[in-house]
């Protein structure tokens, strides 16, 4: 099964993540996290516009979120 | 001295937390996620491409987001958008043998709603989305949950969502089609450092339904495509340079055949007096779907047999470069604008070189205001 | 939202606060109300008002209990913790000592002048058993000097936070408490006052969330004989510590930063060592003038 494997794929990164994070971080030491730029979801608009474009233009579609109203570009 | 053998902070912070009021501010302020004003984003994006010998299409649309905290705990965001296109579609392989390019003039609009739950640790969501054109009506719902652990270094996140799609072609070969679609997705959060992050996440798509094309000739699909997505974003910020750094890569694999590679780097430099200055690179590369021909056109056709000439489903490469210039906060608002190139190339994909399509490229050019209250 | 900032002075030293708000009525009420915090405070905690909490107990010193409200018992707590947690350094008793030294006198105190004020110093000297307090001994000196100001800090960044603030600042004297990171997410950027230059910064800290206290050598000290006598006083021997510059922790609540800070700066060179085996961030200014951070 082809989700199996990726599932697992997904388990072995998370026990990457977990293992190379050595220090706790505290919540007092995440200001630098905390600005606008490290933000994965920053600017929604242009993050919107650029999914629809490409995804109307590539084969590949999905930005890692669901339910995003679908078009008939594809 | 057996003092620095000791945690002596673990007894003062507990004895700290006993004074009264003091350990309410820490929870608060911990707890900020809910957003504490509303935001309001005006963006308006232009796209137009080229392509040698062709009519140029172009994509003009507005759009607007807002986000508002709704009492304490809940959370709302509303996201408009009208695109109106016009020109034709790019040549590409079924027009560069013969086919008439189908002229495009279309105007779409979409919308959606979203609210989210703040719990201590935890929020809920869910929401829905609508958008419209002449000849397609997409519907979706969505529900999704993220549970932050408890030193709220590591957050999982898990959604699902459906959609129900009609689609009705101008030209008449689709009428009344449908297509229906479940998705899920899973992710993980995690704070590497004071400076680093990172997030994954794996998302599935089930659809059935219509997936032809119905304005390319002998088009046909299968009835059904599921799609694998995998997306890695890492975001350092770097103190000295007063600059962050955001990377991410999404691999995608689907019932068709069809695999992708994506990798997108951005680089946001503060720049003196408030400006922001984001240089931004992707690239891009798909394999061919399994039942897509290379010209010349309708060879290889056959009546039973899934078919598309669809240089979209071909093998190729894209590059991306994108320069973005964050002004300065005026009387309330920022405002950002930001420049885009985009080229495929049949030979810019990995592996090995298919057959050249005419290259095809497109610029954009995006205008943003932002205000928050 | 725009910046709305109050300068005041209390608990004598230059203080302020920032908030961002975009409703200028009540940023202006929320001001005055946390400004209303930190004077209820340094009123009930003062050495100097006749009416205040501690006025009374020092009063009562060897006569008899005096009876303290919830948060004056939560207070003396952490008095205690301070005392056992700094194996008897950080004491609030030892303020007593302040008869002998007279740091704007620039003169040594005797010996004898010494010897008189050691026994009327030291926490086991004290009967707390909430809600009763006692100093056994006539002429024994509660100070609650020692984290007063920081317990301002968090106080007044409580008020602020009940008022919805959650983009503001609390400056007492460069004990800063902060309640969130400004309106646009970035943090705040503090300075953090050069031991040696008063007008100077010897390091700046950007803090999006809790707190940053410092503690120095120069907050009041005399220099006899190219020797500087600082107020940092052991309250077992009654002399100056021989201590770092400064001591600045970051921490989640002002309290526990500044405790910190304190306790560092009294264990004297083995102050570094203390604050590595904390998991806070610090900065450390050693005798030299050397600066170490975590």
């Amino acid at each position: 099964m082809r989700i199996v494997r990726h599932l697992f794929a997904l388990s072995l990164l998370a026990l990457a993540l977990n293992g190379c994070a050595t220090t706790e971080v505290k919540a007092w030491e995440k200001s630098a996290l905390a600005k606008p730029s490290m933000a994965f979801d920053g600017n929604v608009l242009e993050a919107r516009f650029a999914d629809h474009t490409f995804q109307s233009k590539e084969g590949a579609r999905g930005n890692g979120a669901v339910g995003g109203g679908g078009c008939g570009c594809n | 001295m057996a003092v620095t053998e000791r945690r002596p902070s673990k007894a003062l912070f507990a004895a700290a937390l006993t004074l009264p009021g003091l350990a309410a501010t820490l929870v608060q302020a911990q707890a900020a996620s809910v957003p504490t004003q509303t935001s309001l984003e005006l963006q308006y994006s232009h796209y137009q491409e080229f392509q040698p010998r062709a009519e140029r299409m172009e994509i003009s649309a507005p759009s607007l987001f807002v986000i508002a905290p709704v009492g304490d705990q809940w959370a709302a965001n509303l996201f408009l958008t009208t695109d109106s296109m016009s020109g034709a579609s790019p040549l590409y392989h079924d027009t560069l043998s013969g086919a008439s390019g189908e002229s495009i003039n279309d105007f779409r609009k979409a919308g959606s709603i979203n609210f989210t739950r703040y719990f201590e640790r935890a929020a809920l969501r869910f929401g829905g989305a609508y958008s419209s054109e002449d000849d397609y009506i997409g519907r979706s719902l969505n529900v999704g949950a993220s549970f932050d652990s408890e030193d709220r270094n590591t957050s999982y996140d898990f959604a699902i969502a459906v959609n129900r799609d009609g689609i009705d072609s101008t030209n008449g070969v689709a009428e009344q089609e449908t297509r229906r679609g479940e998705q899920l997705s899973v992710g993980l959060t995690r704070v590497l450092s004071p400076s680093s992050i990172i997030a994954a996440s794996l998302g599935f798509a089930h659809g059935s339904g219509y997936f032809n094309d119905p304005y390319k000739p002998l088009d046909k699909r299968p009835d059904g495509r599921d799609e694998t997505t995998l997306l890695v974003r890492y975001n350092k910020y770097y103190n000295n340079a007063d600059a962050a750094l955001r990377l991410s890569y999404r691999y995608y694999q689907d019932s068709w055949a069809l695999d992708a590679h994506t990798i997108d780097a951005a680089w946001e430099q503060n720049l003196a007096h408030d400006f922001i200055l984001t240089p931004s690179l992707r690239y891009y590369s798909q394999g061919k779907a399994d039942f897509y021909v290379d010209p010349p056109f309708g060879v290889g056709f056959s009546p039973n047999r899934n078919y598309s000439a669809d240089a979209r489903l071909s093998a190729f490469g894209a590059w991306d470069l994108g320069l973005k210039l964050g002004l300065p906060e005026f009387a309330g608002w920022r405002a950002e604008i930001k420049f885009e190139f985009y080229r495929q190339k049949n030979s810019w994909a990995l592996g090995s070189g298919p057959a050249e399509l005419a290259p095809f490229s497109a610029r954009t050019w995006q205008l943003g205001l932002r205000h928050s209250f | 939202m725009q910046l709305h900032q109050k300068a005041f002075r209390a608990m004598a030293s230059q203080c302020e606060i920032k908030l961002w708000s975009a409703d200028v009525q009540q940023a202006e009420l929320v001001l005055q109300a946390a400004v209303a915090e930190v004077q209820r405070i340094e009123a009930k905690y003062s050495r100097y008002q006749a009416q205040s909490v501690i006025s009374q107990i020092n009063a009562n010193a060897g006569i008899s209990d005096t009876i303290v409200d919830a948060e004056t018992a939560a207070l003396l707590d952490f008095a205690q913790q301070c005392f056992e947690q700094s194996d008897g350094l950080f004491d609030i008793t030892s303020g007593v000592l302040r008869r002998a030294w007279d740091f704007k006198s620039h003169r040594l105190p005797s010996q004898a002048d010494i010897d008189a004020l050691l026994p009327l110093i030291g926490w086991h000297k004290l009967n707390w058993q909430r809600p009763n307090v006692r100093l056994r001994l006539a002429g024994m000196q509660l100070d609650f000097g020692g984290f007063g100001k920081e317990y301002a800090a968090d106080r007044a960044a409580s008020v602020l936070i009940a008022a919805g603030m959650m983009h503001a600042l609390v400056n007492l004297g460069g004990d800063v408490r902060v309640t969130g990171p400004q309106s646009d997410g970035t943090p705040w950027c503090i300075g953090i006052q050069h031991p040696r230059h008063a007008d100077q910064a010897i390091a700046s800290i950007a803090i999006g969330s809790g707190a940053l206290a410092t503690s120095g050598d120069y907050e009041r000290y005399m220099v006899i004989n190219g020797k500087r006598y600082a107020h940092l006083l052991n309250p077992h021997t009654g002399y100056p510590i021989a201590c770092a510059q400064s001591a600045s922790v970051q921490a989640p609540l002002c309290v526990l930063a500044g405790a910190l800070a304190s306790c560092a700066l009294l264990q004297g060179a083995g102050g570094l060592e203390f604050l590595r085996a904390q998991e806070f961030a610090f900065l450390w200014v050693d005798d030299c003038g050397l600066a170490i951070s975590s």
